[in-house]
């Protein structure tokens, strides 16, 4: 049996219970000492900070304009990212529509716009060389976009829909009632030549009538927004939203008959 | 090479008034960046020089419009002549003789356009008719002293 000497028992105890009772009291000492090292201790933190950036500030300076011009390009990066996202997206609708449809589509990008305010006409990237010719039909998924108004070899110049020298014989999608669709050059088109009895509301669906021969049956126009009487009062007229929005419109599909 | 670095500004002008930001356009009207360069090119320039650019200006605005051809070539050469007969009457020297004249060769181009356009049978209602006129060329005077500040420092 292992056997201690009673010295050292009575030492080992004296300096457990000495420990034990530190131990407590540390607890209630520990706050108050805190707080009074606090001040000290923060400001030989700053101070140290502070040196520190003195002493590096050339390497910090060069790191943070480094990081500066790493946001840039990230930044840019997402741009263009979310760009290509966006138009793929476009290009994925356009594509399914043309797949879809019964036409024979050409897709054109649209790469120039009407210098002046006076006519709403683009210029695509398509012309003769494509097979488009003058008074070829232009659309999107959303509906129609206008016609080819001169052709050259590689490029195309279009009236958008909303010209005011674009005409389209087109019917009220519910009660049949037709009419004829000019552009204003505003962001709303104008129904013209109904007559005074017409069955047209607000909300209805205008689209192609398909007698004009040019322009294929069913092509979505617009949503009448208003309807009104001429100063005559012989005639009624409608304004019509169109479904594409021309100002905004980047890539088109033009019908080959 | 100053006429060179002109007709890269001609260029670079036309492009911009081709494919003008859709964020800066005002009430569907944009500037007429080349009418304001015909004008300061009659500022800066010799009649000659100015009367070149001028058709060179008309033509291009022309090439990329559906209207019958020729239009802005004949406008922008006359814009040309008129603002250098005014010139002998009229000092064109301060600031805003210049902007008032650009705004008024502005009007009366757009006037011209517009009334053209309603002459092949389009109908513009009233209130667009007015619009196009009068933002379309507000906006084309208050660009106008970029394009001259442009010019003076390559013309002269």
């Amino acid at each position: 049996m292992l056997k201690l000497p009673r010295k050292t028992l009575i030492n080992f105890t004296v300096i457990v219970s000495a420990v034990l009772f530190l131990s407590h009291s540390l607890t209630h000492l520990k706050r108050p000492l805190q707080k009074t090292f606090k001040p000290p201790l923060s400001f030989v933190s700053l101070l140290k900070r502070e040196i520190r950036g003195i002493i590096f500030y050339h390497r910090n300076m060069v790191e943070n304009e480094r990081l500066h011009s790493a946001i840039d390009a990230l930044r840019a990066r997402l741009f263009d990212s979310r760009e290509i996202y966006l138009e793929n997206a476009r290009l994925k609708g356009m594509l399914a529509f043309k797949q879809k449809s019964p036409l024979r589509l050409v897709p054109a990008r649209i790469i120039a716009r009407s210098p002046d305010s006076w006519s709403s006409s683009a210029t695509i990237d398509k012309g003769k060389y494509n097979g488009i010719k003058r008074g070829m039909v232009l659309i999107s998924p959303q509906g129609l976009v206008g016609r080819v108004a001169e052709c050259s070899d590689n490029t195309s110049k279009i009236l958008l829909i909303n010209d005011p020298s674009l005409g389209v014989s087109a019917i009220v999608q519910r009660s049949r009632q037709e009419g004829l669709v000019n552009g204003t050059l505003g962001s709303n088109l104008i129904m013209r030549y109904l007559p005074k009895g017409a069955d047209i509301t607000s909300g209805d669906l205008v689209a192609t009538s398909g007698l004009s021969q040019i322009y294929p049956k069913g092509l979505l126009v617009g949503t009448v927004i208003n309807v009104g009487s001429d100063l005559s009062g012989l005639n009624r007229y409608a304004v019509i939203k169109p479904a594409v929005n021309c100002s905004a419109i980047e890539e088109v599909l033009v019908i080959i008959p | 090479m100053k006429k060179w670095l002109l007709l890269a500004t001609v260029m670079a002008l036309a492009v911009l008034q081709l494919s003008w930001p859709e964020f800066l356009v005002f009430f569907h009207s944009r500037p007429d960046l080349l009418l304001v360069f015909v004008i300061a090119a009659v500022f800066y320039l010799d009649l000659k020089t100015a009367l070149v650019f001028g058709i060179v200006c008309g033509l291009l605005k022309d090439v990329f419009l559906p209207v019958p051809f020729g239009v802005n070539t004949l406008l922008f050469f006359a814009w040309c002549y008129a603002i250098r007969l005014l010139g002998r009457q009229i000092s064109t020297e301060h600031d805003l003789t210049r902007f008032a004249i650009v705004l008024i060769a502005a009007l009366l181009n757009n006037i011209i356009s517009g009334l053209q356009s309603v002459n092949l049978g389009n109908l513009i209602p009233a209130g667009i008719f007015l619009r196009n006129l009068i933002v379309g060329a507000l906006y084309t005077a208050a660009l106008s002293p970029l394009i001259f500040k442009l010019t003076k420092k390559i013309a002269v």
